[in-house]
């Protein structure tokens, strides 16, 4: 009896009062942080694109709603930055994707919606910054949020060649990496290719995994799609080639490697080019992505096959050299009753395979050298000569083109070139003569 | 404009991870995390959805202890476990009066069957619910009315489902009684007044106040009606409806062969038919008067409110928390020990086989 009413009578004191505390509190904020992992502000802040990308949007979200929603969600986030939401930048439509978003064959629909980032810590104007985040339908069924990351990236970058560490949220270190040469812009199979020759660096431990991103932060931001194969490139650059999302790398052993992405020429801009690498070690949390400035060897003369037009993308180089035309063995030509019916045109060429690799070979075809007239009417050359050449062979070949019309005035050659078809599909064009040169 | 109005075909809570587990881990202890630091606030709507006596408590300590926030809400939460535990052990050998029927409750609802054990490791509320339904019924069988209704108004304060199954479960349980004492009805007012007034309204009455004092007060917080409610809809659930929609998604589950379509799909199918089969059994047990009508209705009741959001998922979640889980110990022998050790063993594997299987996030596996 003692305890039952004991426990009652105490009950009833705690109980109302327990009540009362949490009806009162309940709408009184105590100030503290929400010190939990919860990622949006901090993925936002430091450029995260993986993290914000596993985001899903309800489907029949309003911009209005969302906008209310994250910034409660954001506000509480303690990320280096805070991020709130422009008032105006909603009620925008659902459009069909466009190509600049980089990913438009996954896309059905996108809008957009801006967030504002203050960093308090930076100097004007680098203390706030608007960017912009498209929530995309796919056409999975997902809608994702996909942020432009432009300015934390850049204000996160290293300069170009400079060490980059690879820290974990924690702040440790571990590993580095290098952007060690200007990249190597190609077209190639009507796409343009960027290798970027990075040194990677782990610490004690080994990389169980690295993922390396490019992005092309101009008016936007873009990101560049890394390959895993070495076989989409030319031959000649699959050598030392590094997977955009590699396996693991062992430590104290710098891999020293060229690492391409697919770029969209739309986008493309030498000068606005970072590099992403992020990083796993077993048992412990990621790093971040560490990023730094590319740039692009962008000289007439350099290593890019894009702005120098003397390098060819495909192994088998140029192969002719000191082309000369025939004047005095080109003439008209006349049927029996001595009426021009046509002319003949005719090209000396030494064909040297000397820079060839051992045991290559070439095999010329007769329709791939095009002799260009005055009339831009093309001439294929007859098939008088020698088409095979193995490595380290030195011939002078002549090259014969006719033609039957009697128009004299369009007879002028204008230029020679050879169409090279090489095994894997690429065509190569060499220009070998043009007139007045 | 109502949130359903807004909302008609919510398929995910904004900002809900693709994982059930990362949501688990970070979205709902969030959630929590945010209630106990900034308590209700109109620009934080899905929170709403918490009843706040776990936060407002957890708060306490973190004040009066100087802890952060996600160690008082650790400690709590086992805190309100342990109460929890030994309230359904109680609770059990009051019903029972068997202690190791008491013993064999607590492992079934340890390693539940239904697949929500994991529960137990998260700092989740669940604890400080089976504290005070369990305490609730204990003073309520042992007629102590004063002490049942005020363990009753910190259940209602507990968990969205409490009021609308606990307090049926009293009032028709105490009717139950009053009609099998039709002549305190006809003759004896005040005796009637003593017997089945007051403990209506001290069980019944006053949790009811307030848990709609609780309902105007999270309502005015938010500047939303309703809220508690109205906030579902942030999860992809109804504000309320009757089950038929998760209901036929059984049936068309076990149409189909129960084809693994989906991790999904297939532990959906399973919770909702042992849940039907369990209640099935409680319906029986309560017949033979083994069980006490108040528990049933109470379990019933807790399962109707997890259908009624429209959808399977949480099910489990929800009849854990009930008579439903410790329903084996009156269908198997106590001394079939093997039987129930590989019942808790098949319990542990499921709840760590939910837990790792969504932690893996295989793709086609969560859904299908």
């Amino acid at each position: 009896m003692k305890l039952k009413t004991g426990l009652t009578i105490a009950l009833l004191i705690m109980v109302p009062i327990l009540a009362a505390y949490t009806f009162y509190m309940a709408g009184y904020d105590r100030g503290v942080e929400t010190p939990l992992p919860f990622d949006y502000g901090k993925d936002l802040c430091t450029g995260n694109s993986a993290g914000i990308d596993r985001f899903y949007v309800p489907s029949t979200l309003t911009n209005e709603q969302l906008t209310s929603q994250w910034k409660a969600y954001l506000a509480s986030f303690d990320s280096g930055c805070t991020v709130t939401i422009d008032p105006q930048a909603d009620r925008s439509p659902w459009l069909p994707p466009v190509a600049q978003m980089g990913k438009e064959p996954e896309i059905t629909s996108y809008k957009e919606l801006y967030l504002k980032l203050s960093y308090p810590q930076k100097p004007q104007p680098f203390r706030s910054r608007q960017v912009k985040v498209w929530i995309v339908a796919l056409k999975s069924g997902e809608k994702k949020l996909w942020p432009d990351f432009s300015y934390p990236i850049i204000a996160a970058s290293q300069p170009f060649g400079s060490r980059v560490d690879l820290v974990t949220s924690e702040g440790a270190i571990k590993g580095s990496y290098q952007v060690t040469q200007p990249g190597i812009l190609l077209r190639y199979k009507d796409k343009l290719w960027l290798g970027v020759m990075v040194k990677l660096m782990p610490s004690a431990e080994p990389f169980t995994e690295y993922r390396v991103k490019l992005f092309v932060l101009k008016d936007n931001a873009y990101e560049a799609s890394g390959i895993d194969d070495p076989y989409q490139l030319p031959q000649k650059y699959q050598a030392n080639f590094m997977s955009a999302h590699g396996p693991e790398v062992l430590p104290d052993v710098a891999i020293v490697r060229r690492v391409w992405f697919a770029v969209d020429e739309n986008t493309f801009d030498p000068d606005h080019l970072f590099l992403a690498i992020k990083a796993s070690i077993l048992n412990q949390a990621d790093t971040q992505f560490g990023y730094s400035q590319v740039s692009v060897d962008t000289r007439p003369s350099g290593e890019s096959p894009y702005y120098n037009p003397a390098l060819s993308v495909v192994d088998i180089v140029n192969p002719f050299k000191d082309v000369a035309y025939l004047s005095d063995s080109s003439a008209e030509i006349k049927n029996e009753a001595g009426k021009v019916i046509g002319g003949k045109w005719m090209f000396e060429a030494v064909v040297d395979t000397s820079a060839m690799k051992q045991g290559q070979q070439i095999q010329l075809s007769c329709g791939a050298m095009q002799l260009y007239l005055a009339d831009e009417r093309v001439l294929s050359s007859s098939c008088d000569f020698d088409q095979i050449y193995i490595q380290g062979e030195r011939r002078k070949v002549i090259f014969s083109f006719a033609t039957q019309d009697e128009k004299r005035s369009n007879w002028a050659p204008a230029r020679l070139e050879y169409r090279y078809l090489a095994p894997d599909g690429t065509l190569e064009i060499w220009p070998l003569w043009a007139a007045g040169q | 404009m109502s949130l359903h109005t807004l909302y008609p075909d919510t398929n995910n809570a904004l900002g809900s991870y693709n994982t059930v587990i990362s949501n688990l881990i970070r979205h709902d202890v969030r959630m929590e995390a945010a209630l106990v630091n900034t308590g209700l606030q109109p620009d934080n709507l899905p929170i709403a959805t918490k009843f706040p006596l776990f936060a407002m408590t957890t708060r306490l300590a973190a004040d009066l202890l100087n802890l952060d926030t996600a160690d008082a809400l650790f400690i709590m939460s086992k805190l309100y476990q342990l109460l929890g535990f030994l309230g359904l052990w109680t609770l059990v050998l009051e019903v029972t009066q068997s202690q190791q029927q008491a013993n064999r409750a607590i492992l079934y609802m340890f390693f539940s069957l239904l697949g929500s054990g994991y529960a137990w490791v998260f700092p989740y509320p669940e604890g400080l619910f089976l504290a005070t339904w369990t305490w609730a019924f204990i003073f309520f069988f042992r007629e102590w009315y004063p002490a049942a209704g005020a363990v009753t108004v910190l259940a209602v304060l507990s968990r969205p489902q409490a009021a609308p199954s606990i307090l049926p479960a009293f009032f028709l349980s105490i009717l139950v009684v009053a009609f099998r004492h039709r002549s305190l009805l006809r003759h004896e007012f005040d005796q009637f007044v003593v017997r089945f007034g007051l403990p209506i309204l001290l069980t019944c009455g006053l949790p009811l106040i307030v848990y709609t004092a609780w309902l105007w007060r999270a309502s005015t917080l938010t500047q939303m009606s309703f809220a508690p409610f109205q906030a579902q809809l942030y999860f992809g659930r109804n504000v309320l409806t009757f089950p038929t929609r998760p209901l036929w998604q059984v049936i068309e589950n076990l149409g189909n062969g129960l084809v693994f379509r989906s991790f999904g799909t297939l532990f959906d199918s399973y919770t909702a038919l042992l849940v039907i089969i369990g209640s099935a059994v409680l319906c029986w047990l309560t017949w033979k008067q083994k069980i006490p009508i108040a528990l049933t209705i109470f379990s019933i009741l807790n399962v109707f409110m997890a259908l009624a959001s429209g959808q399977l998922y949480g099910l489990g979640r929800f009849a854990m928390l009930t008579w439903i889980s410790v329903v084996p110990i009156y269908c198997i022998r106590t001394n079939n020990k093997y039987l129930d050790s590989l019942l808790w063993a098949l319990g542990l594997f499921i709840s760590t086989l939910v837990i790792a299987v969504l932690s893996l996030n295989v793709n086609g596996l969560l859904t299908p």
